[in-house]
């Protein structure tokens, strides 16, 4: 597979630097752009892989951003933010963004996000209208209604069948609890996140009890969950 | 109404001070408005006075209620109320005129016709005698109903019944009396005597001054008839007595007189007195409190023990406060109806009180231009007297509240103050600590970008790995310094959320493992699923500091475990290492402020000494508790303890 194009929207030198030396040295091709505006109108002409969009530009805020993105393109989005608060890592997921990284990150958490998007985006291409998911030791069988781990069945509920399902489909991306609760509960009370948290918990409990280094899904404390793509 | 007030504040006075006379008969508001158009017209100041007499008490409600709107027309025009207490109403209308430099007297007819019992001459020209300088004005009625006369209400028929029977008591038994001093043969000296003694004691045990008036009359005709001969018979033998009679009639209606006047004079000055005493309990009272609530409540405390009515109380945020008269009673009012009432006290207006529906009379609680809500207390029946009470309680009420709210804004600037100072030292010291690590990072960049083909690929490493190592250090500050900022404001900056107790600490340790190399953690979690009501972000802080702290002072190769327990209603987290523990002198001090054990560090690595305190914060904001203790065989145990959450799950 060929090395992906990634659009770095970043207005601060050095960081967008730090990145793009990091891109260069692990022979990815990248464009780079200083404000919002430059950054949706780059996306446009050159219709990157990924795109890694700093939250906080001169110009336009970057939910902005992600939102004109989403309005034609599908391409992986990855936020990064200074801001230490959560709402606006949720705003952009909500808004459409795949991932986020947090200032400060260090360069193999910069590297690592972008492999797993690369995982998510070749799957997407191959195993898009397939009826069984599959990831590391995981199986959905979809038109059964199955899930096998390590080729042994496992006994779900239908509330944990059903997040599981959810999170197979957008393996690699973080979910929102407002995401989430909303598409398996229909609403998104305080209660329901609190019943989200306990299934999760139960859920990861059945997956993980075989293989403890093996983690499926990941918690972002405040913010969501997410399927690795192992 | 703000307007006229506005007005009369602003305008030039020019000396003329008009006066109006205020007065239950329907005619009086004619007048009071009249006095209004004078003074406006002269730019006077106006005042509106009330004399309060003893009839005040006996009179109707219908009286009484018209009394009240009288005043409250007046105080709508921009009059100030005053109100002097005496029988003699002239007298006491021309004290005042000469007292407050009144120029102008406005009365009505009304009020001059009022030709009571025993009132000889009439008010104008009483008041000409008293005050000749004060220019009078006399408005005559028009009304058809000229002769008001106050009603009295209907228990004063059985009042005047029961006097009359004390008097005729009195009498009977002077009468006997004097039997028994013919009988012993006693001059008719001592019988005048035991009948004007007679007298006053009816003057004293009587209301009016009628029934001394009666008995002096009665007692001079009784003695006439029954000691003088020829007896039973009003004639008298001897020349002297027709003079000895009208002397002692004379005798007997002045001392009655008298003795009557003192006695009104000795009820107005208790009313007074005790009025003064209770104002004075409240001043001392409310001047001794430094509690809002408090003030409130002893407000209406001392409000209930004066009016024997239930009191409401709003705060400058129009929250109800009701105090019943009798505790045991629920509260009968209509809250939105009162509140809209309170808020057009609040805003000046006082008058209207008749039409609405409201149960209480509302002053507002205003001390200048700054307003602290409003105090109720049942309205009806209130006589002027009572309404300055309450007034001055009000004003001492509102006095309070103004002082405590003054205190508590210096205390707040005291606070801000001393935190600003904390912040100015914190910042300082942290400055401080950054020059090292920065200085380290600029130096070591600085060599290699000038320098760097001189050196070995072995002294580039070096120098690199220090550079990351302090600027991880670094990215470490700024977490807590962060999360510092957030504790400032304490419980108010936290960002409370029901979360599992698993998913923060698997979130810290998972973030501390990724940089702990030579350190084992490893993780020992509960089955049990159980809720915190935390602010994740910092929870997550406060284990990785624990977590932290364990790597910096354990060699390499300790074991660090980190594990949730089912503690009851709690729920217990606890960092434990098999370290060489901490010693006796520095346990004490552990968790304060930029403390660190720095001396016995075995490399170079700092400390800034934030973590242990800022871990303790966090907790204790949380309503937890945060403890260290030994971990048998050597090393630590730090083990905090949070109140899980009962949480309802939704299927």
């Amino acid at each position: 597979m060929s090395k992906p194009l990634i659009l770095v929207v970043e207005d601060d030198p050095s960081v967008r630097n730090l990145i793009v030396t990091t891109l260069k040295a692990n022979e990815y091709s990248f464009i780079a752009a200083g404000s919002g505006e430059e950054g949706a109108s780059q996306a446009a002409t050159h219709n990157p892989d990924i795109i890694l969009l700093d939250l906080g530009l001169p110009d336009i805020d970057g939910v902005e951003v992600i939102k004109q993105v989403r309005g034609w393109a599908i391409t992986p989005i990855i936020v990064i933010s200074a801001r230490s608060d959560d709402s606006d890592k949720i705003a952009a997921l909500d808004a459409g963004a795949d991932d986020y990284l947090t200032k400060p990150f260090s360069v193999e958490e910069l590297l690592a996000r972008l492999r797993a998007t690369q995982r998510r985006l070749a799957y997407m291409n191959s195993a898009s209208s397939s009826s069984v998911f599959e990831n590391g030791g995981l199986k959905i069988d979809y038109a059964a209604g199955c899930v096998y781990l390590d080729g042994e069945e496992l006994h779900l509920t239908s509330i944990e069948y059903k997040l599981l399902c959810l999170l197979a489909q957008n393996v690699g991306k973080v979910l929102t609890h407002k995401f989430i609760t909303g598409n398996v509960w229909g609403t998104s009370w305080d209660n329901d996140i609190a019943s989200l948290r306990v299934f999760m918990a139960t859920l990861r409990k059945k997956l993980e009890s075989a293989d403890s280094e093996r983690q499926y899904i990941q918690t972002h404390i405040g913010v969501g969950y997410r399927m690795v793509r192992l | 109404m703000e307007s006229v007030k506005d007005e009369k504040r602003d305008m030039p006075l020019n000396g003329e001070h008009v006066l109006v006379c205020l007065s239950s008969a329907p005619s009086n508001a004619r007048i009071i408005r009249t006095a209004a158009d004078m003074a406006k017209a002269y730019g006077a100041r106006f005042t509106a006075l009330f004399v309060e007499t003893q009839n005040l008490e006996k009179a109707s409600p219908e009286n009484k209620s018209r009394l009240q709107a009288n005043m409250e027309l007046a105080t709508e025009l921009g009059a100030e109320i005053e109100t002097v207490f005496g029988d003699d109403i002239a007298y006491q209308i021309a004290r005042f005129s000469e007292a407050a430099g009144i120029t102008k007297l406005v009365i009505g007819r009304s009020t001059f016709t009022k030709n009571r019992l025993l009132r000889k001459s009439n008010l104008v020209e009483s008041l000409l005698a008293y005050a000749p300088e004060v220019e009078i004005h006399i408005i005559p009625d028009r009304s058809a109903d000229i002769r008001y006369v106050p009603k009295r209400s209907h228990g004063g028929w059985r009042e005047i019944l029961e006097n009359f029977a004390i008097s005729f008591a009195i009498l009977g038994g002077a009468t006997a009396i004097c039997y028994l001093f013919q009988w012993l043969g006693f001059a008719d000296a001592n019988m005048i005597m035991v009948y004007i003694l007679g007298v006053l004691v009816t003057s004293v045990a009587t209301l009016s001054i009628a029934f001394s008036m009666i008995s002096s009359l009665a007692g001079v005709l009784l003695f006439n008839f029954l000691f003088i001969a020829p007896k039973f018979s009003l004639a008298a033998n001897g020349t002297g007595y027709p003079m000895t009679f009208l002397i002692m009639f004379l005798t007997a209606f002045l001392s009655g007189l008298l003795a009557q006047r003192y006695k009104q004079q000795a009820n107005v000055s208790h009313k007074i007195a005790r009025r003064l005493r209770l104002l004075f309990d409240t001043n001392k009272l409310l001047f001794a409190q430094t509690d809002r609530d408090k003030i409130i409540s002893l407000t209406a405390e001392q409000l209930i023990k004066l009016f024997k009515s239930d009191v409401l109380i709003f705060d400058g945020d129009m929250n109800a406060a009701y105090f019943p008269e009798n505790p045991s009673a629920t509260a009968i009012y209509d809250v939105d109806l009162e509140k809209k009432r309170a808020e057009m006290a609040m805003s000046g207006v006082t008058s209207k009180y008749e039409d609405d529906e409201a149960k209480f009379f509302y002053l507002p609680l205003r001390v200048n231009d700054k307003l602290y809500g409003a105090v109720g207390i049942d309205g009806a029946g209130l006589s002027a007297f009572d309404r300055d009470t309450f007034s001055s309680v009000a004003l001492e009420c509102a006095l309070a509240l103004d002082n405590e709210y003054n205190r508590r804004e210096k205390e707040q600037a005291t606070i801000v103050a001393s935190n600003e100072q904390l912040r100015a030292n914190i910042l300082r010291s942290i400055s401080h600590d950054l020059r090292t690590p920065l200085t380290s990072i600029s130096g070591n960049a600085a060599n290699l970008l000038e320098n760097g083909e001189k050196f070995d690929a072995e002294t580039r490493k070096q120098l690199l790995s220090d550079i990351l190592s302090d600027s991880d250090w670094l990215i470490n500050l700024t977490e807590n310094l962060l999360a510092s900022t957030r504790m400032e404001d304490g419980k108010l900056g936290l960002r409370l959320a029901d979360e599992l107790i698993d998913d923060i600490v698997d979130t810290a340790v998972g973030y501390c493992k990724k940089r702990a190399n030579g350190h084992f953690i490893t993780l020992k979690s509960c089955d049990k699923l159980m809720f915190v009501s935390v602010d994740a972000k910092l929870i997550v802080q406060v284990i990785v500091n624990l977590i932290d702290n364990a790597v910096k002072y354990t060699p390499e190769g300790s074991h660090i475990t980190v594990s949730i327990e089912d503690a009851l209603e709690n729920v217990r987290v606890s960092v434990m290492d098999d370290g060489g523990g901490i010693s006796e002198e520095d346990k004490p001090h552990i968790f304060d402020k930029f403390f660190s054990g720095a001396s016995k560090l075995s490399d170079s690595r700092r400390s800034l000494g934030l973590g242990l305190y800022l871990c303790k914060a966090i907790i204790e904001a949380h309503g937890g508790e945060i403890r260290l203790k030994d971990n048998a065989p050597h090393g630590s145990i730090f083990e905090f303890e949070l109140k899980k959450k009962e949480i309802t799950i939704n299927e």
